[in-house]
């Protein structure tokens, strides 16, 4: 190129002192900035929000007990002492004893450690299927679409309940019987939000920006359509899990679920109410624990729910 | 709309058939058979037989199945096998109104309350009754209502004696299931309306009314209240099927003759076709509420259109 109006009170620069600037014009309008992702945007967020934050210290806690009062216990959850049955809280049994002499605080905490777990586990579960269950639906379109949304409103319309109480009288009981169950229509809900947030941002301009400036299909997914899904999946997770346990405490209560001498905390709910009359602060220790497992949860999820998508009140 | 009714209709029927397909199949996978208790092992081989040719038992799996869709169509839900000379129809039909009474008594004073607390709590934002509603709300969906059904009775049934502590005898021992049933919807409704109340309070339009000098009573009564209470018909779905849920658990507790406790009650007596009665008769309460809320939503709300609203989202 050929510099017409040139300064002439200007020396002329040695062309030696010019370095070329390598620029990759692909590099350059690829439309993806430093990867932030909408999981950290989040985190920033959820942050500020000083509630969610005392009740995620708490859950940190709570489970942190879980995994280590058990250990350090003198105590096994199943070992029966039956000099000491139904004992009050006293110094060598911080809780006391239940109707089989078994200490309360190593139960409590193992117990804990199994909702957690059933918890996990289930929501785990629900976000494999739910998740390759709706971007498949949603990726694929067309026919697999349709079929896949029709076989879900089939499955919308039953009552999830029910039918974990029937698997639980068919299947062995058991902790894994307890999340095999739970699984069963546990992704549906998941399946369908994921399937609604990537068709949403198919039709985005962003997107189609990215598909206009060449971006593969594969390159999409992971750097596009995955970030921006990650919130929708973590506040259905916070929703699940406790949901799970719920629905744990619930089974063992009716006397479906876990059996003796495993411990959950639904079979220490229950085994409190049978001694309520007796020993009522059986009831409110495992009652307080999951109350305050339900609550922490609830508020995190509602946290993060406000801080991954700040258009939604809770 | 006719249209989207007959396709809903039909969904109905696909996802009962379902159901009715599972449950057998897990019903034909449970260990032994359903004689095999104490009270059926002292008839001796040749009475078991017997027993197992009445019930059609003694036919393979496939035979019995379409025997049971057969008699299903024609609303013979088969003989209970804990009650031997009963239809499941008759016995689940003896057990439904106490569940009735106690789900409606729930629902009804659970709304109440719960949608007065939001319209309050939004109306008075960040005053002291939008913290005591929000406290509440999180409480209510957080506290497991076993938890406040055994609480319930311990304290108001046996320590202060005030209300019958189980047993169904008169209508005061319906109060306490139902109090113990009410917290969930309550809880729900009170949320929802405090969201949606607050977001109406935030609209235009009631700014005009407000800045045209439209007293606050007449602005919340005219104009909030309508915009807001219309999407709690939305919730009402999730909750009647929480309430179905809820009831198993309190039902066994306050020794009510309802239907949840007629559910557990066969599970533990592997009663297999009062149970199955008993899942055919949930699936289709619960599917038909959710469709008649879809329905009553888009009829009420003129703005929602149904073909919109059907797909999938």
């Amino acid at each position: 190129m050929i510099i017409t109006a040139r300064n002439p009170d200007m020396p002329a620069i040695p062309a030696e002192l010019f370095t070329p600037e390598t620029a990759d014009s692909l590099e350059m309008e690829r439309i993806s900035r430093e990867h932030h992702s909408a999981a950290y945007d989040g985190w920033i967020r959820l942050r500020k929000n000083k509630g969610a934050l005392v009740c995620l210290d708490v859950l940190a806690l709570l489970t942190l007990f879980a995994l280590i009062a058990p250990i350090i216990s003198p105590y096994t959850y199943y070992q029966t002492d039956y000099m000491a049955k139904l004992k009050p809280p006293s110094a060598a049994h911080w809780l006391g004893t239940d109707l089989f002499g078994r200490d309360l605080w190593t139960r409590m905490w193992y117990g804990t450690r199994i909702s957690l777990l059933i918890g996990l586990c289930a929501a785990a579960i629900n976000i494999f299927i739910g998740v390759l269950y709706g971007a498949i639906s949603a990726l694929m379109g067309g026919v697999v679409d349709a079929v896949m949304q029709r076989t879900i409103e089939v499955l919308v319309g039953v009552p999830s309940l029910i039918l974990v109480i029937l698997f639980m009288m068919a299947l062995p009981p058991g902790i894994w019987t307890i999340i095999l169950a739970l699984s069963v229509t546990g992704w549906v809900q998941m399946a369908r939000l994921v399937r609604a947030q990537i068709l949403r941002m198919k039709g985005m301009e962003f997107v189609l920006a990215a598909r206009l400036l060449g971006t593969g299909t594969w390159t999409m997914i992971r750097r596009h359509l995955i970030p921006n899904t990650v919130g929708v999946i973590i506040i259905q997770v916070m929703f699940a899990i406790p949901s799970a346990i719920f629905t744990e405490a619930f089974l063992s209560f009716i006397g479906i679920g876990l059996a003796e001498p495993q411990a959950s905390l639904g079979v220490l709910i229950n085994n409190g109410y049978s001694v309520l009359r007796s020993s009522p602060y059986m009831l409110v220790y495992p009652a307080v624990t999951i109350v305050l497992l339900m609550v922490c949860f609830s508020i995190v999820g509602d946290g993060l729910r406000d801080a991954f998508d700040p258009r939604m009140k809770g | 709309m006719t249209a989207y009714v007959s396709r809903r209709l039909a969904y109905m029927m696909v996802t009962l058939f379902a159901i009715v397909t599972l449950t057998f199949c897990l019903m034909k996978i449970l260990p032994g058979t359903p004689f095999d208790e104490e009270r059926f092992m002292s008839l001796g081989p040749a009475r078991q037989a017997a027993l197992m040719r009445q019930y059609g038992l003694d036919q393979p799996v496939h035979s019995q199945f379409l025997r049971y869709l057969g008699n299903l169509f024609r609303g013979d839900l088969g003989t209970s096998y804990f009650y031997p000379d009963r239809p499941v129809l008759d016995v689940l039909r003896s057990r439904i109104g106490p569940s009735a009474l106690i789900g409606s008594q729930a629902i009804l004073m659970g709304l109440a309350v719960g949608m007065s607390m939001g319209i309050v709590a939004a109306w008075r934002h960040n005053g002291s009754m939008d913290y005591i509603t929000m406290v509440v709300a999180v409480l209510g969906v957080s506290v497991p209502n076993f938890v406040v059904a055994a609480l319930l009775q311990y304290y108001v049934g046996l320590r202060w004696g005030i209300l019958p502590v189980a047993f169904w005898k008169s209508w005061a021992h319906s109060v306490l299931p139902s109090v113990a049933l009410m917290f969930s919807p309550l809880a729900s409704s009170a949320r929802f309306v405090r969201t949606e109340t607050l977001d109406v309070l935030s609209q235009d339009y009631i700014q005009t009314a407000r800045s045209k000098g439209m007293s606050e009573r007449r602005m919340l009564v005219r104009h909030a209240l309508r915009n807001a209470l219309l999407p709690v018909v939305t919730i009402l779905g999730p909750m009647i099927a929480n309430l179905l849920t809820g009831s198993l658990a309190i039902e066994k507790i306050f020794s009510v003759p309802g239907i949840g406790s007629l559910f557990v009650e066969s599970i533990q007596n592997n009663d297999y076709p009062v149970i199955m009665g008993l899942t055919i008769f949930f699936s289709a309460f619960y599917i038909l509420c959710i469709l008649l809320v879809d329905i009553s939503y888009t009829l009420i709300d003129p703005r929602i259109r149904l073909s919109k609203g059907s797909e999938g989202d």
